[in-house]
């Protein structure tokens, strides 16, 4: 295998809060023993967190990229039964009360779309009542009856209310969460610190394929979800304890049959060919497909 | 506006148009690149025998950067390690108004009813926000939150250049080879004229 590079069928946008987030300190204390030669003691851990937010993540699934990756209906059925509970099966010591308060799916009527993105987009995000929201009240929720009501739209669902049939129409979607003294996405740059830019919440795609890809490896979720696991083309490439070489030695179509994420969110797997190896540089035609 | 062209608005939070010669700490150009912007139509719509190329941008918001990191856990690292942090610079609300010139790839200049198609195509979709595949602003998590007809907004008055900037990766033409450009850039009260 020279090179595998795919462009997924699921595109995750950078999550943003809808209002300024305030970030605050939250100590605490761990009385058991964390040094090695002591067996109790008064550690303080230091974590920074966002007060309240509501954070809005777009996601998008295209019809047309499905065929390039080899994704099918039921690769998306699962990526739809897992977003409700992608929160949920995550839970971390740094965000424990963070909540899925929608999960929308929206249909077009056709594969291209029918629909401008952001008319779902802006009638989905709820509305900051409140210069400084701090709980869920202090949000206007979205009206997602005018949007089901547009003559544009196949189907507006709340996964969270079940997953809908899935068919071969392009999906906007959006979820919508709400933190509680949470750090929902730690900047790595910045000792963890929650992502912002300007006082605004920043979620990185990066960080929720993460924890998709985290449920969709797991077999009992699909036992618990009533979801076939075929483990032939559950594999996770993104994933720790994965056989490089292994990889290396699959042809494209294996590659992409095997890797459910690869299928999804797209990759890039490039291995230098022989050729290559020797002289240190890319050929010409290595450098185009790449 | 002519027969053979064609108006975008696109604005999103984040956009990040790599310099390459920025290296693995990947740096965006002040505005988009020639190349960059015409991927974003050929996202919206294409054919075999046209495309679009983008000939004037208005900028519509101030030039505003950021930190912006993530954590890698794909094929490239280390084996062994769970993931290293990429480190990049990114544009912050971008917002911006192009124009699109339709043109045939043939050199002879082709059928000029190629030209009429796909002009209508990106025309009806950008109306209606139909796409091929999602555009993105310069990375693919950095989704529209606007693509669509140009609204009223006026270009910002900054003036920039930028020496050496990239232009385009690949030959101009359909499936064009890897034969990167590059040229100086420049932005005069807010506008930006691609050749």
């Amino acid at each position: 295998m020279a090179q595998h590079t795919v462009t997924g069928a699921v595109q995750i946008g950078t999550g943003r809060s809808v209002a300024n987030i305030d970030i605050v300190q939250m100590t605490t204390t761990n009385q058991s023993g964390v040094e090695a030669d002591k067996d109790r003691g008064m550690a303080p851990l230091g974590t920074k967190v966002v007060r309240h937010a509501v954070y809005t993540i777009p996601l998008f699934v295209d019809p047309l990229q499905m065929a390039k990756t080899n994704a099918t209906v039921e690769d998306l059925k699962v990526f739809a039964s897992i977003l409700p509970h992608v929160f949920d099966l995550n839970l971390s010591r740094t965000r424990p009360e963070v909540e899925l308060r929608h999960a929308w799916w929206v249909e077009h009527t056709g594969p291209l779309g029918s629909i401008p993105t952001h008319v779902v987009l802006d009638t989905l995000t709820p509305k900051a009542k409140t210069e400084a929201p701090a709980s869920w009240a202090d949000y206007q929720d979205a009206d997602e009856k005018s949007l089901a009501a547009d003559k544009r739209v196949k189907s507006v669902t709340d996964l969270l209310n079940g997953v809908p049939e899935i068919s071969g129409n392009r999906v906007t979607g959006l979820l919508v969460v709400e933190t509680t003294f949470s750090n929902i996405n730690g900047d790595p740059d910045a000792e963890s610190l929650p992502r912002s830019v300007d006082r605004i919440g920043i979620v990185s795609d990066v960080s929720i394929k993460a924890k998709i890809r985290k449920i969709a490896g797991n077999p009992e979720f699909f036992k618990a979800a009533g979801i076939k696991y075929d483990s032939a083309r559950m594999g996770i490439l993104e994933q720790r304890g994965r056989d490089r070489n292994q990889i290396k030695k699959l042809t494209p179509e294996e590659f992409l049959s095997r890797f459910w994420d690869a299928r999804l969110f797209g990759s890039t797997f490039l291995e230098a060919d022989e050729k290559t190896e020797e002289t240190g540089k890319k050929t010409k035609k290595q450098a185009t497909a790449a | 506006m002519d027969s053979t062209t064609v108006k975008l608005e696109i604005e999103a939070d984040f956009g990040c148009f790599t310099d390459p010669l920025s290296g693995a700490s990947f740096r965006t150009y002040p505005f988009p690149t020639f190349s960059a912007l015409k991927q974003i139509a050929y996202a919206i719509a294409d054919t075999h025998n046209a495309y679009a190329k983008p000939v004037l941008l208005r900028i519509c918001s101030p030039v505003k950067f950021a930190n912006y990191t993530f954590t890698y856990a794909g094929p490239y690292r280390k084996q062994g390690r769970a993931g290293f942090v990429g480190h990049s610079t990114v544009l912050v609300n971008p917002r911006y108004q192009v124009l699109y010139e339709v043109a045939s790839r043939s050199e002879d200049g082709g059928n000029p009813k190629a030209v009429g198609l796909l002009r209508q195509l990106l025309e009806h979709n950008i109306t209606e926000g139909r796409c091929k595949r999602t555009p993105f602003m310069g990375r693919g998590e950095f989704v529209m939150k606007y693509a669509g007809p140009w609204r009223d907004a006026e270009p910002e008055k900054i003036n920039i250049t930028v020496p050496r900037m990239l232009h385009s990766v690949f030959e101009e033409r359909f499936n064009g080879e890897f034969a990167p450009v590059f040229a100086d850039a420049k932005c005069e009260q807010g506008v930006v004229h691609y050749a």
